[in-house]
């Protein structure tokens, strides 16, 4: 598969996960570790694609997409953030670390940028709402669905367009960047789960899910270093 | 509403395909989620079946009126007000609709997000994640699988519940039994976040000084952190760019 045709995709389904972040279905295929593995599969590397969307669902645990809350866009970040792992990869001649820390780096990003995005939909939605209202005056019932298509509509060519240029525009950029040595030690789930941990510390008014925390640790410890 | 709303049949005079058509389209309350009237659209969107059954344009214009106008609560609750708004318009009562809609929009907002994203997500999100750091490749089946048993479950139970006992059937979530369910998932969530804290501790080569001491910073720097209400992302962007740091110093 070309670079073109990877991206051709990969925005695709980055328009279609997108869609499940808050306006339709929410089944949370959107979630990280759901969107890397199909970005993954799309890309033949299902194991970047877990790799990169597990970093990005520890570090993404504790963002609520709540009502008028402004959230990354964890989907359209995390399928960037495959595709930027998987076709650097390509180029350098297998896996390793540098790829998935540029991934994980891209998905921040563009989650962050993506956050942007929402916040200007639901101002264009505002339109969608009063093209519904309007019909309604006019005892038409059709406004109401037609706002229904356009706002989903919206919402997937945003995604889809933000992921086809995060990876137009970075892939060449980090494809520039002269990297030393193969160098595997890149220790995602390291800094990821304490960030993830944390998050579930730091809640207020969370003293049972504190000694939880300090439960599930203990009890992993022991489990996996065999007693 | 006129008269060709007071139909009777199924539960609270709503059809079964009715409720169906409510139930599925349901999934699109927040299609067009705007700062003006938030769900509106997508609430109205999901009572459109039961425009059919209304004769004149005048009950037309007055139906879709009543159901634009603002409302938001948690999309996996909304089949409560749904149900009980859906009910009153089929019995010729517009007015309990909207009183339905403004009693139930509040409770359910604050009950849903508190099990759907405070509690539920994170728990199924841990499952995953530790499922994933093990080696499984279905991982991401099991983080779908936690949340969506009892998502759905409670969608199809919302619009059933909803409209056989109208806003008074949404004490089944939002009473003490309930307080207690979301309390314990979360502590279910928090206890499998310290096992993948665990998992990243002791994986890989093992348990080593480095390693704890590293786990044990990071953790106390990213309680800070978010204290200072310091975002995620921002959080997340730095242990990425450290994590750039450490294999250039292992590089060089």
């Amino acid at each position: 598969m070309s670079d073109a045709v990877a991206i051709a995709v990969l925005a695709l389904i980055a328009g279609g996960l997108s869609l499940d972040t808050t306006a339709a279905f929410q089944v949370m295929v959107s979630q990280p570790l759901v969107a890397g593995a199909i970005a993954g599969l799309a890309l033949g590397d299902v194991a970047t694609g877990l790799v990169v969307g597990t970093t990005l669902q520890l570090v993404w645990l504790g963002v609520l997409p709540v009502g008028a809350a402004h959230f990354p866009d964890a989907a359209v970040g995390t399928v960037v953030g495959v595709g930027v792992a998987g076709l650097l990869s390509r180029g350098a001649g297998g896996g390793g670390g540098w790829p998935i820390a540029f991934g994980i780096l891209a998905a921040l990003g563009v989650g962050a940028v993506g956050q942007r995005v929402v916040l200007a939909l639901r101002r264009v939605n505002v339109r969608f709402s009063d093209l519904a209202r309007s019909r309604a005056e006019a005892s038409d019932a059709s406004g109401v669905a037609k706002a229904v298509v356009l706002g989903l509509a919206l919402r997937f060519f945003c995604g889809a367009a933000l992921a086809a240029a995060g990876l137009v525009i970075l892939l060449p950029i980090l494809r520039a960047v002269p990297l030393g040595g193969g160098s595997d030690v890149f220790p995602t789930a390291l800094w990821a789960a304490p960030i993830a941990a944390a998050a579930f510390a730091a809640r207020p008014r969370a003293g049972l899910e504190r000694a939880c925390l300090a439960a599930g640790f203990a009890v992993g410890m022991l489990v996996l270093r065999g007693w | 509403m006129s008269q060709a709303g007071t139909e009777r049949g199924g539960v609270g005079g709503l059809r079964a395909a009715e409720r169906l058509s409510i139930l599925m389209r349901s999934f699109l309350i927040q299609s067009v989620w705007n700062a003006r009237g938030m769900q509106n659209v997508g609430f109205c969107f999901a009572m459109l079946p039961l425009v059919r059954r209304l004769d004149d344009t005048d009950a037309v214009r007055g139906y879709l009126k009543r159901h634009l106008e603002l409302f938001n609560t948690n999309p996996a609750l909304s089949c409560y007000a749904l149900g009980a708004a859906a009910a009153a318009e089929a019995s010729g009562e517009p007015e309990r609709a909207v009183d339905a809609k403004r009693a139930l929009a509040g409770p359910l907002g604050m009950a849903g997000d508190s099990l759907m994203w405070g509690a539920l997500r994170p728990l199924a999100a841990v499952v995953g994640a530790s499922l994933a750091l093990a080696g499984r490749a279905w991982a991401p089946l099991a983080l779908v699988a936690v949340y969506n048993v009892p998502h759905l479950a409670l969608r199809a139970r919302g619009i059933v519940a909803g409209a056989a006992g109208g806003p008074s059937a949404a004490r089944e979530v939002l009473g003490r039994p309930f307080c207690r369910v979301v309390t314990a998932v979360r502590a279910g969530g928090a206890l499998g976040a310290g096992f993948v804290l665990a998992m990243a501790v002791s994986g890989g080569e093992g348990v080593t000084l480095s390693k704890v001491a590293v786990s044990g910073a990071l953790f106390v720097l990213v309680v800070a952190a978010l204290r200072l209400r310091i975002p995620l992302t921002l959080i997340g962007a730095g242990g990425a760019v450290g994590g750039v740091a450490l294999m250039l110093l292992a590089a060089s």
